[in-house]
């Protein structure tokens, strides 16, 4: 069975003055139906630019350079741009960080929910009425009937982004793109929202894909996760495997750097240096510089190594547990 | 905000936008004619002597009793129209420059006491800025205009009262974020005088945008002591400027004689156009919101 | 709310009063209207007659109080020049005035805030460049000069409108109305069009920055994720969220256009308010100008207090404060 979603060497750069910036390079990845990938990295990485460019949401100047995004075998890269707005919100639809800017302060959310519903040919009143409560009550808004007339300034931050994913469930797409939809909140509404949508996604079978620069947060949800460094897919692979058995020395210190991993009365470990400028970045790993296993073969570019269904760009990889 | 680099820095990325250098070329080709009226002017427009009625409202390149090209026509008294243009420039640019000269150094001060004095007086002083700001600035002018009579200061006295509240609001609103730094704390904590502070420390860092407020004034400056001189609440007739001249060829253009209104006008309006191309290029490099 | 609108009101009285001394004060401070109003060689009885018919003997403040308790029923005095109630001579004027201004500060916004969304949606095309020119052309170049041109192409060269005056009005509710004729409209259009050049350069600097503002968020970017049409952005999000600036500036720009139909009127022979001030100026007639002052400042007020409130029913935020 061929996946919902396959991305093949997306590339997609931003030309700024200092010169052409490589926010993406060279990403490929599938998502199943159903299924829950994670997408973990620093930010910088180019985890929420490979986001905006799965549904077509690259504004001048980045633009999506090389590469091919398929869904249900449709490909979106090039798509015209009628069809791809068609696409957006009944087969992929996304949520954003932070739900204060999302939503539309001047409109009440069931405004904003028919705006989304029209956008998919919506003409019924009542019936657009009864799916934006139906929605609302999914992702566990009480009185939702009550609540549609309400304006996003009466919700708190964590309400505020159930309407947000809400909005994104209205159409029922198979796959949502959540770009770190829970750092905005507390931690506690954070764990509440996250366990609520890993059984929604079940219960509806939606797909996700779940952007984050919390390993924690997406190695909760997420049955496989994609480790991003510098625009690039250092490691993947079902995430148990990932977090007990790293491959990629990039994947291992961010592991090392969890609290739960550390020592009780020990610092916690920190990745020396920091995030490259993408602007001048080498031909070589961009991890080398911060990585201890560095050697001089990482000035060149690592291939990507396959076993099973694990996936690392690496010269130097931790070994396998036997 | 001191020294070489950055002002290299600024005429470097100034110079990229073409449309803003053409402009500033303009304007100090605007600037260097003016000045230089006398010597390059056909005509001493104000010679009296000089005009003969049978040279009067004669069409562009007409050729007077003078033996020379008339290449913008003549007015009603007979005055070679690009002479009295290049006289009316100087008079419409000393009008703007010492008008926004004097506003400047009005409103910035007031505005930055208003900031450092806190309290009522801060209030009051705004309140009144924010209110006058509200009223439009040609009825001001023109009552005031209308009340203290015809001259050249009367004039510069309206256009002040007119602009200074520009000048003031900036002036407060630089001048109060600055004074939250923690710089100019320490710096008001030493012994040094207040003023001094305010003079050293405040004054440089407020004066980007005050700078921006400036062009654009000095061009509505001009623009509106036109407007007052076609009204006639301007200057008196022995100093005709650009706005003047408009006025008195405004009864002619009815009978088809365009060019004793409609050149000076052109001229106003490279003028004006020229400054508030220069001005935009200024406050969007001065904006740090526009920066990439 | 009520509480809100009545704070403001107290407020706008407060600025009244403050403005209707300086008024009073000012146009008192210079020149005596007695030199104007009656020739040098008349008797001293007859001089002394008519500084007591105009209560010109009494001290500035008997003068001030006078006034006040005159405007409180609503009588501005009579108009030295045309010898008529100042406030019959304004009404008979304002509509003249109030038309020419509406006209234009409408047809600005009407025009210059769908192209100043489109100039900040597509900042780059060739449209939007042009559209970008005339408003910096609309802001640089003084009103009375394109009056002067509009004339001379349209009226003089091309011969299509009629230079000045109101051309044939039609009585509705005992006031006078240009744009319901045919003629009057004529009339109308080239004044019209001068007075508004400049607010709709306003506008569409105002409407193109909001929009390119706006394009970059993630309200705009959330509503195309949810798969809405450009149009749908562009006509439920985004002009809806740049009203408010949009409705502030209009508010405004309303007291400036009725100031700047002045140089219009004064141009186009168009028989306002505008005219009447420059001829009460010119002929120091006290009571009008002071009755103007007094009606732009209280048209500013009542406009302000309106933004106020239009604020609130167009931010859902704004109305959760003040309940």
């Amino acid at each position: 069975m061929s996946p919902l979603l396959e991305a093949r060497g997306l590339t997609t750069v931003f030309e700024t003055r200092a010169g052409l910036l490589p926010a993406v390079r060279d990403v490929s990845f599938t998502v199943a139906a159903g299924e829950i990938v994670g997408l973990v990295g620093e930010s910088g990485s180019g985890k929420s630019v490979t986001g905006f460019s799965l549904l077509g949401l690259i504004d001048p100047p980045g633009r999506i350079a090389a590469g091919s995004v398929r869904l249900d075998g449709e490909e979106l890269i090039g798509l015209e741009q009628g069809r791809l707005r068609a696409l957006r919100g009944r087969s992929i639809a996304m949520v954003f960080q932070d739900p204060s800017t999302t939503l539309n302060p001047l409109l009440t959310i069931g405004a904003q929910m028919r705006l989304a519903l029209e956008a998919h040919g919506g003409r019924d009143a009542s019936a657009m009425r009864a799916r934006a409560i139906e929605t609302l009550s999914q992702v566990g808004i009480a009185d939702p009937a009550a609540r549609l007339g309400a304006y996003p300034h009466q919700f708190s931050g964590g309400m505020r982004q159930r309407v947000a994913i809400a909005i994104a469930l209205l159409n029922r797409p198979k796959l949502i793109v959540c770009d770190e939809p829970t750092t905005a909140l507390d931690v506690s509404i954070q764990a509440q929202i996250l366990s609520e949508m890993r059984d929604l996604a079940r219960n509806i079978g939606t797909a996700m894909i779940w952007i984050s620069h919390d390993l924690a947060v997406v190695s909760s949800i997420a049955s496989r996760i994609l480790v991003m460094y510098a625009g690039r897919v250092l490691e993947t692979g079902p995430t148990r495997d990932v977090l007990s058995a790293p491959r990629h020395p990039y994947t291992q210190g961010l592991l090392d750097s969890l609290p739960a991993h550390a020592t009780p009365g020990t610092a916690l470990r920190q990745i020396p240096g920091s995030t490259p400028s993408l602007v001048d970045i080498g031909p070589g790993c961009a991890f080398a510089p911060r990585c201890a296993r560095a050697s001089e073969a990482c000035a060149s570019d690592p291939a990507e190594s396959v076993a099973g269904n694990r996936r690392w760009r690496c010269h130097h990889p931790i070994a396998a547990v036997a | 905000m001191t020294g070489e680099a950055p002002l290299s820095a600024f005429w470097l990325e100034f110079r990229r936008n073409r449309v803003a250098l053409a402009a500033l070329g303009v304007v100090a080709t605007v600037l260097l004619v003016a000045l230089l009226a006398p010597l390059i002017a056909p005509q001493d427009p104000y010679d009296l002597s000089r005009l003969r009625l049978t040279d009067a409202r004669r069409p562009p390149g007409f050729i007077g009793s003078g033996g020379y090209v008339h290449w913008l026509g003549t007015d009603a008294q007979g005055r070679d129209l690009l002479s009295a243009i290049l006289y009316g420039l100087r008079i419409s640019i000393q009008m703007g420059l010492i008008a926004g000269a004097i506003a400047f150094t009005i409103g910035a001060t007031l505005g930055a006491f208003a900031a450092f004095r806190g309290g009522w007086v801060e209030a009051l002083i705004m309140r009144v800025v924010d209110l006058q700001l509200s009223f439009p600035a040609i009825l001001l002018a023109l009552v005031l205009a209308a009340l203290l009579g015809q001259g050249k200061w009367q004039l510069i006295a309206a256009l002040v009262a007119a602009q200074y509240a520009y000048f003031a609001r900036t002036a407060h609103g630089a001048a109060s974020a600055e004074r939250a730094k923690d710089y100019v704390e320490a710096a008001l904590s030493t012994p040094l005088p207040t003023p001094r502070v305010v003079m050293r420390h405040i004054l440089p860092n407020c004066l980007p945008p005050l700078i921006v407020v400036a062009t654009v004034q000095v061009a509505n400056s001009i623009a509106l002591e036109a407007t007052l001189s076609f009204l006639g609440l301007g200057l008196p007739v022995s100093e005709p400027s650009l706005g003047m001249l408009i006025a008195n060829g405004f009864q002619f253009m009815l009978s088809g004689r365009y060019w004793i209104s409609i050149y000076p006008g052109l001229a106003l309006i490279i003028l004006i156009v020229a400054i508030n191309l220069v001005g935009d290029q200024i406050r969007d490099q001065l904006n740090p919101r526009l920066r990439r | 709310m009520p509480g809100y609108a009545l704070q403001r009101l107290a407020q706008a009285i407060i600025v009244m009063m403050v403005i209707s001394v300086m008024v009073f004060a000012g146009v008192h401070a210079v020149g005596n209207p007695i030199d104007v109003l009656i020739s040098p060689d008349a008797t001293q009885a007859i001089r002394e007659q008519a500084i007591r018919a105009y209560g010109l003997d009494q001290p500035l403040w008997r003068q001030y109080l006078d006034f006040l308790g005159r405007l409180a029923r609503g009588d501005f005095g009579r108009s030295f020049l045309y010898n008529m109630p100042v406030l019959d001579l304004i009404a008979s004027r304002l509509p003249a005035t109030l038309e020419l201004t509406l006209a234009a500060v409408i047809g600005a916004t009407a025009l210059g805030v769908p192209l100043g969304i489109y100039a900040g949606y597509r900042p780059s095309s060739i449209l939007s460049r042009a559209i970008m020119a005339a408003s910096i052309l609309g802001f640089s170049v003084p009103t009375f000069w394109i009056g002067l041109v509009l004339i001379f192409v349209f009226a003089v060269n091309l011969g299509w409108l009629p230079a000045g005056g109101r051309g044939a009005t039609v009585s509705v509710l005992g006031v006078e109305w240009s744009f319901l004729t045919l003629d009057g409209l004529r009339h109308l259009l080239l004044p019209a069009l001068n007075l508004s050049l400049f607010k709709f350069a306003m506008m569409v600097r105002l409407a193109r920055a909001g929009t390119r503002e706006l394009m970059l968020t993630d309200t705009i970017k959330f509503a195309r994720a949810a798969g809405e049409s450009e149009w749908t952005i562009l006509s439920r999000h985004v002009l809806r969220l740049i009203a408010i600036p949009i409705v502030t500036v209009f508010g405004l720009e309303f007291g400036s256009t009725l100031a700047f139909a002045v140089v219009t009127e004064t141009i186009f022979s168009w028989p306002g308010v505008g005219k009447l001030i420059i001829d009460s100026i010119s002929s120091l007639d006290r009571p009008v100008m002071v009755a103007y002052l007094m009606l732009v400042a209280l048209l500013f007020i009542v406009i302000n207090l309106l933004v106020d409130l239009a604020y609130a029913a167009l931010d859902p935020r704004l109305r959760a404060q003040h309940a």
